[in-house]
């Protein structure tokens, strides 16, 4: 393949992680997962019928695929009100380029939202939100194309109770 | 940096129009579909990262000369000397964002993270790595952004 513009600096070649750092990297994860559990969980409204579930699913990424290491388990939450499932957030990816890790955002109503972890700029640190149904460009209706991007779609918003809260009401209604 | 904004809108609509199919594929059970439409959304990922990494390459070192030409008409002894060397032997990539932001180590890490990427996705044969190129965008247009309030604009240079 050619190169995107630049031409030195090959000191910065990628080196696949070794099996070592696979599982130390995955111990990272779950780690930053359940710290983020714990958030959600605190941000759920008592005496409201909210319960939660933590379970494992299994998850298998390509640098653990070349490392030798099989699939292996991280925690899935899952939020119920009444009993009734309204959201779960799934491990995605913690090998991904651009961000700490990736967890899927299902409430039944839509496609899938994602979680992001973020380490740059420092005014962003944190979990940021990306919502499926933000208004973006569609070829079937022509007007969206030139509409004014929304920035939420670039940027994300901080992830905190009350973007918890749209998440559940939109499964809930 | 104008053109990142260009290249990220043709990248929504493209990323948009592929989510939308493949929730449609995976509400049917179409799993094979869903999967041949997530590869496709990592070879655009992958196309995309080089072409906004390229314009970000080409601005960095847009103002680089900028910077040089600003530098060796004002400094003096040896700053001045140390530019004009700079002039004709070009540093590396992360150099010239260390020069032009040299107060801002944070940037100088996240452009190394940045770079180590691009020799990755340039080297990767087969398409297959994870990017979140939402987020990409979003910091190259930072630290550009801050280049540019930091630095005289290149009008501006001597």
């Amino acid at each position: 393949m050619g190169t995107c513009g630049t031409d030195s600096d090959d000191d910065l070649e990628y080196r696949p992680p070794t099996r070592e750092e696979v599982f130390a990297q995955l111990e990272d994860w779950r780690r930053r997962l359940h710290a983020l559990y714990t958030d959600i969980i605190s941000w759920l409204p008592e005496g409201e019928g909210y319960e939660t579930e933590i379970r494992d699913t299994l998850t298998d990424e390509g640098p653990m695929r070349m490392a030798g290491v099989p699939p292996q388990p991280v925690p899935e939450l899952r939020v119920l009100r009444h009993g009734e499932l309204m959201v779960t957030f799934t491990p995605d990816a913690c090998w991904i380029i651009g961000v700490l890790g990736r967890v899927m955002v299902s409430n039944g109503s839509h496609r899938p939202h994602k979680l992001v972890e973020v380490d740059f700029p420092a005014s962003k640190i944190g979990w940021r939100l990306y919502r499926s149904d933000w208004p973006s460009p569609s070829l079937q209706d022509p007007s969206s194309l030139l509409q004014p991007r929304d920035p939420r779609l670039l940027s994300g918003v901080r992830f905190d109770g009350d973007q918890l809260c749209g998440l559940v009401e939109i499964s809930h209604g | 940096m104008d053109d990142i904004s260009d290249i990220w809108d043709a990248y929504v609509l493209r990323a948009s129009m592929i989510g939308t199919e493949q929730h449609r594929w995976r509400s049917r059970g179409e799993i094979k579909k869903v999967l041949y439409l997530e590869q496709m959304q990592k070879i655009d990922d992958h196309a995309y990262y080089c072409l906004v990494f390229a314009q970000f390459d080409n601005f960095i070192k847009t103002r680089f000369r900028n910077l040089i030409a600003i530098e060796t008409a004002t400094a003096n002894g040896s700053t001045r000397a140390a530019w004009k060397y700079l002039k004709g032997n070009k540093p590396d990539f992360v150099s010239m964002i260390e020069l032009l932001l040299p107060d801002h180590p944070l940037i100088h890490e996240r452009v190394r993270e940045l770079y180590r990427d691009r020799n990755r996705i340039v080297h990767d044969a087969k398409l297959t790595l994870l990017i979140e190129l939402w987020r990409i965008v979003d910091d190259l247009k930072y630290i550009a952004e801050l280049i540019d309030t930091t630095l005289p604009t290149p009008e501006a240079a001597p």
